[in-house]
């Protein structure tokens, strides 16, 4: 059995929202692997770690596991199913950016043939996992994509599982901790043990009793070394926004500009653990779970999918037409994006896809009430933001800390004129970003421009000096010749 | 009588020091804490592209600080576009001026890229390059670094065979923009002053 406790969090998130969970809606007992689809689609910049490359031509055949796209973090996505690999071309994707992008087109052929890694033995290094996790393709499953070895830096205090899942509708990790609790408790042990993490802290808000009950048996068979102290958060949004759950489990405040890891602490997703887990077995990611939910699908559910297949796919397995629906929201309500092509393929971060009709009325003018203020839970002042960047002014909304925002979304929710403030965040945030880099590229070009005005003047000083020595030495020269003259005359 | 002259003495005396001990730390700190070249021309260099194209009549950006800091127009920098005209004038407290450039290409960011099979070698982009973007030797191909590349154009003129070409920065293939949310006619358009804190 190992140690653990189970409490209630004392600390309270300041602002933040209670909007309707709606997660009755998609939580079931179970959870059901549906058929594989007839194409699988994995695009090669947008499948999470950067901007890849793909590692197989068109009609070779891959099995299960074959590794397919190599990205500039080092990641590797694998095929999901056995398969042949139809065609490379550009095919629309599930991503906010709404473009189409190279994408690897596989026909699975419905074989069992499997290529996969070799399990791992404890006991392992760091090293021997980060390359793990590498090779099996494990990123933040929960929504952003990070790639988790970069987090696993020596040092590290504590390990916190972020199973809160505040986002109104979305039960992904609720089933995942429920039905798959053995491991992920076993990839957080494995991983706080090679990295020497002795206290791991799970974070869950109160709307899940049967996770906690999961847990607390899961536990009491585990044989980890690791303490585990298990917090029940307030169900309020967004408790699971990654500083945030740092605050309420450890009360410490992650300062503005750097990560939780800078902190000492790392932050995953149970899912990412389940996935380290089967990655240690030799297993690389190949399926995962989605929620599908909304009022406008026949049967919401949780299913288990291979990555790459169609949203179409996922929708039919609910029991709906796709074609009655006009666009679904990937990643919920709160956060999510809309898509309104069906034949994209799922990626490892989507974990939620949403249909439901909703009025949004038109955008009113500010009326300066400040409830956006109130419900920011990192402080800012929303308002004011929007006000600067719609007056273009992007240094000012910097100003009032644009980039301090994580996009939660809570100010969208509460504002009465309906104002899009976040839509305006996240591209304030973008801009922000770009101009950070041209400001990187700006003080690199002064530096060789100075470097190159010093390298010149160095050399024209030399040729100056050269000519000083030629000129003496001519001078020398024809005074002696003009000596040696006035001797002999 | 002495005593009040003992009186005015000793104040006099007294402040004296006070004035000599404060000359000699003034004198210390100006020597010990004084500031290389001019800190406003640094200021108004940061501002600025350092794209080096020279199109303000100075040679590189921060002759072109030195300038401005000297009593010179803001407004000379096409590449930097308005948003820098609106950051200098801030940071000087003048009046913002219109951009002085013809047209709204200037806003584009552009590299240098050399048609490798045309080029004769002859260096003259080499040394046309105010960052040494361009590698090559002579009579041998040269080819632009396009990370260093700060888009001035400075290479374009010189070449004899003309084979270098002027190109959109290429973005990384993940690269990618939010959509812009609409403005609604009761939003002010245009700018709102750059006044901090």
């Amino acid at each position: 059995m190992a140690d653990y406790q189970i409490r209630r969090c004392e600390r309270q998130l300041e602002g933040g929202i209670h909007p309707e969970t709606q997660k009755a809606l998609s939580t079931t007992d179970s959870c059901i692997f549906v058929g594989d689809p007839k194409r699988l689609v994995f695009p090669i910049h947008f499948s999470g770690g950067g901007p890849g490359e793909a590692l197989v031509a068109v009609a070779d055949i891959v099995s299960q596991g074959t590794p397919i796209i190599k990205c500039q973090s080092g990641i590797t996505h694998v095929a999901s199913r056995a398969g042949k690999v139809i065609d490379i071309i550009d095919h629309e994707i599930a991503h906010p950016a709404a473009t189409k992008s190279a994408s690897i087109i596989i026909e699975p052929s419905g074989l069992e043939d499997q290529n996969y890694l070799d399990p791992l033995v404890w006991p392992f290094d760091a090293d021997t996992l980060r390359n793990r996790a590498i090779e099996a393709g494990i990123l933040g499953l929960g929504g952003a994509g990070f790639p988790s070895f970069k987090k696993w830096s020596e040092g590290m205090q504590t390990l916190i599982i972020n199973g809160a899942e505040c986002q109104p509708y979305l039960t992904t990790d609720d089933t995942l901790m429920r039905i798959d609790t053995h491991s992920m408790i076993r990839g957080a042990s494995m991983l706080s043990q090679s990295l020497d993490i002795k206290t791991i802290i799970i974070g869950i808000e109160d709307n899940k009793p049967e996770v906690l009950e999961a847990i607390e048996s899961a536990l009491k068979e585990s044989c980890s070394d690791c303490f585990f102290d298990v917090v029940l958060l307030d169900t309020k949004y967004p408790s699971g926004s990654e500083r945030h759950l740092v605050w309420l489990t450890l009360g410490i405040e992650v300062p503005t500009g750097s990560h939780a890891v800078e902190s000492g602490v790392i932050v995953h997703n149970p899912g990412t653990l389940a996935a380290l887990s089967r990655a240690i077995d030799g297993k690389p990611i190949t399926d995962r779970i989605v929620t599908l939910t909304g009022e406008a699908l026949a049967a919401p559910q949780n299913i288990v999918v291979p990555i790459g297949a169609p949203i179409s796919h996922l929708i039919e397995a609910t029991d709906t037409n796709p074609e009655s629906l006009t666009s679904i929201t990937i990643g919920g309500p709160m956060m999510g994006y809309s898509v309104t092509n069906f034949t994209a393929g799922i990626t490892k971060t989507t974990n939620c896809l949403l249909a439901r009709e909703v009025d949004i009325p038109p955008e009113s003018p500010c009326i300066r009430c400040g409830a956006c203020a109130t419900v920011c839970p990192v402080r800012l002042q929303p308002q004011q933001m929007v006000f600067a960047l719609k007056g273009g002014s992007l240094d000012r909304a910097i100003h009032e800390g644009l980039t301090d925002c994580i996009e939660c979304a809570a100010c969208n929710a509460v504002c009465p004129s309906h104002i899009p403030l976040a839509e305006w965040f996240r591209l304030g945030r973008f801009e922000a970003r770009d101009k950070a880099n041209d400001q990187r590229l700006a003080a690199k070009a002064r530096e060789r421009f100075e470097a190159r005005n010093m390298r010149l003047k160095r050399i024209s000083l030399e040729k100056e000096a050269k000519r000083a020595v030629r000129q003496a030495k001519t001078a020398d020269a024809l005074e002696k010749a003009r000596k040696a003259r006035k001797e002999s005359a | 009588m002495t005593d009040a002259l003992w009186t005015i003495g000793a104040g006099v005396a007294g402040l004296s020091v006070i004035a000599l001990l404060g000359g000699i730390l003034l004198q210390y700190a100006s020597k010990g804490f004084s500031v290389d070249g001019n800190p406003l021309v640094n200021s108004i260099d940061a501002l600025l592209p350092q794209t080096q194209c020279g199109q303000c009549g100075h040679p590189g950006c921060k002759p072109y600080a030195e300038a401005i800091a000297g009593g010179e127009p803001i407004n000379r920098c096409p590449p930097g576009g308005q948003d820098t005209v609106d950051r200098l004038a801030s940071l000087l407290g003048v009046d913002i001026l219109p951009l002085d450039a013809d047209d709204a290409t200037t806003e584009q960011d552009l590299v240098a890229i050399i048609i490798e099979k045309d080029c004769i070698g002859c260096t003259k982009c080499i040394q046309a390059c105010p960052v040494d973007a361009i590698v090559g030797a002579a009579k041998l191909m040269h080819t632009v670094i396009v990370d260093e590349c700060t888009g001035c154009d400075l290479c374009v003129e010189p070449c004899p065979v003309d084979c270098i070409d002027m190109i959109p920065r290429p973005k990384s293939p993940d690269y990618w923009m939010p959509t812009r949310p609409n403005i609604i006619s009761s939003d002010r358009c245009g700018q709102i002053g750059i006044q901090h804190g």
